[in-house]
């Protein structure tokens, strides 16, 4: 190579080599520490995002606003076509809408019956989508509820019509939801008329996997996914999505929630169910304590 | 074009690391983020190109700590976002002057195959310590949107700030 004039001598290139070799070393350890603790690093990067991200939104928000203007711009070439179809589809509503009221009002009638407590914990806290991952190597997506609005970790994220996702990583005034569609993320199911339970797992694509199904082939396209409910993470009864099946065979989870227009998210806010400890204090009427500690040196 | 003069090297380091910020905070903007779309990593952009043309005020602890502020705010595994960035601004430092006289098509070429380079190195660190690493059709897509940035970033600072292949040496001689 040519020595150039503005090129430093040829000691200091050694030095640098030196410097960057150490450098890189140093971020390979960095890389490694990622690894081996991954939740103390986390935390770090949380409580940077919480500092930096609500100080940007102001700049994230109208520019994510104008590119969904833009793409909705494109839609009106066909808005003939759209309004025929929307037309159609309403006529179908109707019918449904009907139906819907009737089931409506058996369910209330059927509850009322039964006398049944629905669980009054669950309450949610609604929070805007300020930021997403950034690089394809998470699927995350940054909303502006905290610590502070009593979210906690684990819980989950929906949006109007479906799961979006559960919270990993909490600061005081910003949390991070990952995706269902993170390779990370795993959700217990139901497929609702067969009754089948299986894993909704994210692989990266858009449409997450099922797996540990019992007898794949009796699902059929269009079946409801919704939540199970088992481990506790997640509320049961939630609308994930309806089964397709991918090109490659496998049954896959087309997802209810509007991943593309991402907005508003509601994060339930405490999901810690009552475990049942122990079978003593359920049977019998539970004695006042007095009572009890009489008929205890009687026995 | 000799009439402008050039800022100060500390202000030229202050305005690439207040533009690499800004290339991080833009890659964070919510567009479907659970989509398809992979968004380009404009930092990586910025820095080579950077780089390139001006490799005297673009120093190493700009890029590391670009790098490692860009791992912590995109949620890349901490720290080897950063060492890919720097291996690469390394490489092609020491090309800077190869590059600046030679034509735009191979600086393309160069950048488009280097950011490869650091995907496939990245998920190949990943596979090694066991980690979840992102599928390969997400991680050509990224590649394929990046290289396709890369021009319209030099342009951009080629336009806005007068940062031309061959100026730095022209302000050597």
């Amino acid at each position: 190579m040519a020595t150039r004039s503005d090129s430093p001598p040829d000691y200091l290139r050694g030095v640098r080599r030196v410097l960057v070799t150490v450098i890189a070393l140093v971020l390979v350890v960095l890389f490694l520490v990622w690894r081996i603790d991954n939740a103390r690093v986390e935390q770090l990067r949380v409580s940077l995002v919480d500092r930096f991200v609500p100080s940007f939104s102001w700049t994230l928000k109208p520019v994510a606003e104008t590119a969904r203007m833009l793409a909705d711009l494109r839609a009106y070439s066909r808005v003939y076509e759209q309004n025929a179809e929307l037309r159609r589809e309403l006529q179908r509503m109707q019918g449904w809408r009907e139906a819907a009221l009737q089931l409506e009002q058996k369910n209330a009638r059927l509850l009322a019956l039964n006398n049944v407590r629905l669980n009054p914990r669950l309450t949610f806290v609604t929070g805007e989508v300020m930021a997403d991952s950034g690089s394809p190597f998470r699927r995350s997506a940054t909303v502006n509820v905290g610590r502070i609005d009593g979210v906690t970790d684990g819980s989950a994220a929906l949006d109007g019509s479906g799961l979006v996702g559960r919270i990993a990583g909490v600061g005081a005034q910003s949390s991070r939801i990952i995706l269902l569609t993170d390779a990370s993320s795993r959700v217990p199911a139901v497929v609702r008329p067969s009754g089948q339970r299986a894993i909704v797992t994210g692989d990266n694509t858009s449409a997450p996997a099922l797996e540990f199904l019992d007898q794949a082939d009796e699902l059929n396209p269009g079946d409801r996914v919704v939540s199970s409910g088992d481990g506790g993470l997640y509320p049961p009864d939630i609308l994930i999505g309806r089964v397709a099946i991918g090109a490659d065979g496998r049954r896959r989870v087309l997802l209810a929630a509007d991943y593309r227009r991402l907005d508003f998210v509601r994060v339930v806010r405490a999901t810690s169910l009552s475990a049942i400890d122990g079978p003593v204090e359920l049977i019998g009427p539970s004695l006042p304590a007095d009572a009890v500690a009489r008929a205890e040196p009687g026995e | 074009m000799s009439g402008a003069r050039p800022l100060p090297a500390f202000l030229e380091t202050g305005l690439l690391v207040g533009l690499g910020i800004v290339a991080v905070a833009a890659a964070l903007i919510p567009l479907g983020p659970g989509g398809e779309l992979a968004a380009p990593d404009l930092l990586f952009c910025l820095v080579v190109a950077w780089i390139v043309r001006r490799p005297a005020t673009t120093p190493l602890w700009a890029v590391l700590g670009l790098g490692i502020f860009a791992d912590l705010m995109m949620s890349r595994p901490l720290g080897l976002g950063a060492l890919g960035l720097l291996l690469a601004s390394e490489w092609f430092r020491r090309r800077a002057a190869r590059f600046q006289s030679g034509p735009f098509l191979l600086e393309w070429l160069a950048m488009a195959l280097a950011f490869a380079a650091v995907l496939a190195a990245m998920r190949l660190a990943l596979a090694l310590v066991f980690a979840e690493a992102p599928g390969l059709s997400m991680l050509v897509r990224y590649a394929v949107t990046t290289a396709l940035a890369y021009p319209l970033v030099v342009l951009g600072l080629a336009w806005c700030l007068k940062l031309r292949a061959g100026d730095a040496a022209r302000v050597a001689r």
